[in-house]
């Protein structure tokens, strides 16, 4: 499982790292070829795509670090051990809401899988791809997320 | 029915400490199962939420603003607000305000103003006698002129949910607004150095050292303006200024500065795509509950108690500012601006109010919010920089809290504020 998560880890840094420097080269060239040569019509889709495939990963990567912005005044008054126990059950929650979207995006992602866009002209799944992909990761962090909080808890019993 | 689920699911598991964004989108999970809506509407409007030529700005402008802090940039433009202001009563409190107007040219978000300069200047203010709790209050309350002053991430995210408003005119519209907020932030701070007896620096700083701080300093000052001149002339789009700026700041800090090196990319890279994931998976929840909250007629429903309530625009106004701070007190900021910038800018339009002046009225009063408990994010992130109680900060921040109410009031009532700028730059320039 440890193992697991390290690939995991250093998989992700480096698709995340990827994406966020290839819309900068991306954006950067139009303006340049926009100057000179004449605009191009794929930086704009290419960015688009880059986005969302970085920032949901990141997103999951975030999630893994507790990083989402959330209101823990209340948990906190409960101690750390029934926090710790209120912690998995929202990690639960947002399992189900992970699941949820997937089989959503199912439906989503098969009826638009024969589309292409039109500047790229790759299949329109690849970006409703991002959504289910980062809600896989959310689902594996979270049973992570989990396992950490429950042991807190029978630790402290 | 549906309404009322999703309003106890979300009240619920935002006090259980679920991640906001989670909060949003399991919220909608549970109206979606109410109204016997079809699951497909998850993934679809979560998608269409992020799936924006211009949202590419949003990392664009966080990767602008990382360089610029790895590139260490920070010490050049507080050592340039100490020089200009540092010797009034209460000197290093209103360095630091100075120096969030300077950093809100690179960062355009409040969180990362609360951080780089929190982490420097709150222990630098303690160290000269103020409270460490008043040094957070300052950092936090200042920190908010970064999503006001250019360029701004609250202003894009505005102007891509509402349509229709050019993204430049709203950057040159927050300069004023940003000033008239720093002003009086040190109005504030003066006062109460004053009372509490707080230093001014005493000795002068060279000519050499001024001149070296000041090259320093215009380095990076240059950057907003490059975004808020290429913008407006016509040169490039706002997503395009976000490139260049990125792109400059890469230059600036490799080439001129040498303060950043190759190895340290992927972590800036890193580092900004974590930063904009948190704004990301919220827009993407946001956009479903915007969807949701439509199907339901809460637009329709919000319009027609405004139209029962007055017809006066003025009075519209002052009904709108507390309910967006309501909202800012109760909801996240890019949630808020996703989920209601839509329904009250085409209320906003009926009573005749101007759209970039509305644009910057919606936003610097949802900022406020920020700095507000329950959800104001602004104070957890300066609890943690600051190490202070958070009971402590929020005593220490009220006053500061007031003078920004005054702001909104005067540029809510003073519209000449903020559409003169952008309308005389916009035909000096050309069209955005």
């Amino acid at each position: 499982m440890k193992h697991m998560f390290k690939i995991l880890d250093a998989t992700l840094r480096l698709c995340i790292g990827a994406c966020m420097a290839g819309i900068m080269l991306a954006v950067g060239l139009q303006v340049v070829a926009r100057a000179t040569i004449g605009a191009f019509s794929w930086p704009e889709e290419l960015s688009v795509i880059l986005m969302i495939w970085g920032l949901m990963l990141a997103a999951a990567y975030v999630l893994n670090e507790r990083g989402h912005v959330g209101i823990s005044l209340l948990v906190e008054r409960f101690g750390a051990r029934t926090g710790a126990a209120i912690n998995a059950l929202m990690h639960f929650l947002i399992i189900l809401f992970s699941l949820a979207v997937i089989y959503g995006a199912y439906f989503k992602v098969s009826s638009v899988w024969s589309l292409t866009t039109g500047a790229l002209g790759v299949s329109r799944a690849i970006p409703n791809l991002a959504i289910p992909t980062s809600c896989v990761l959310f689902i594996l962090v979270s049973i992570r997320l989990i396992w950490i909080d429950l042991a807190y808890w029978r630790a402290k019993r | 029915m549906t309404l009322l689920a999703l309003c106890i699911t979300f009240l619920v598991l935002l006090m259980l400490g679920m991640p906001i964004a989670f909060v949003i989108g399991m919220s909608c999970l549970v109206a979606l199962v109410v109204s016997g809506e079809s699951l497909i509407l998850l993934p679809h409007f979560m998608f269409i939420g992020i799936d924006s030529f211009v949202l590419v700005a949003v990392p664009m402008f966080v990767l602008a603003g990382e360089i610029m802090l790895k590139g260490k940039m920070t010490s050049a433009l507080t050592d340039f607000a100490d020089i200009l202001v540092g010797r009034f009563r209460g000197g290093m409190g209103h360095t630091n305000i100075a120096a969030s107007v300077f950093f809100a040219g690179i960062t355009g978000s409040a969180s990362a103003d609360t951080t780089a300069l929190g982490s420097v200047l709150i222990p630098t203010m303690a160290e000269r006698g103020y409270s460490r709790a008043y040094a957070t209050a300052v950092t936090i309350a200042s920190s908010v002129i970064g999503p006001i002053i250019p360029p701004s991430l609250t202003f894009v995210i505005y102007a891509m949910a509402v349509g229709g408003v050019s993204i430049g005119e709203l950057f040159v519209a927050g300069i004023i607004p940003g000033l008239l907020v720093a002003l009086a932030l040190m109005v504030m701070n003066y006062r109460i150095s004053l009372a509490r007896n707080y230093e001014k620096r005493t000795e002068r700083y060279s000519w050499r050292f001024i001149g070296a701080t000041f090259r320093a300093s215009i380095l990076v000052l240059v950057m907003p303006l490059l975004i808020v001149f290429g913008v407006l002339s016509g040169e490039f789009t706002a997503t395009e200024a976000a490139a260049v700026a990125s792109i400059y700041a890469l230059v600036i800090c490799m080439a001129v500065t040498r303060t950043l090196d190759v190895r340290d990319l992927p972590g800036v890279l890193f580092s900004t795509a974590k930063t904009s994931s948190i704004m990301f998976l919220l827009l993407a929840t946001s956009s479903v509950l915007s969807y949701i909250l439509a199907t339901q007629g809460v637009p329709q429903l919000i319009a027609s108690a405004f139209e029962a309530v007055t017809d006066n625009k003025y009075v519209f106004l002052l009904l709108l500012n507390i309910i967006l701070l309501l909202i800012g007190i109760v909801l996240d900021l890019f949630p808020a601006i996703i989920i209601f910038g839509p329904i009250f800018a085409t209320i906003a339009q009926g009573y005749g109010v101007d759209p970039v002046h509305f644009g910057v009225i919606f936003c610097v009063n949802l900022l406020l919010g920020l700095n507000t408990p329950p959800v104001g994010s602004g104070l957890f992130i300066g609890a943690a920089v600051g190490k202070v109680r958070l009971e402590e900060l929020i005593r220490e921040v009220r006053p500061f809290i007031l003078m920004e109410l005054l702001v909104v009031l005067i540029i809510t009532y003073v519209p000449f504020l903020t559409t003169t700028l952008p309308r005389s730059l916009t035909a000096l320039l050309g069209s955005p």
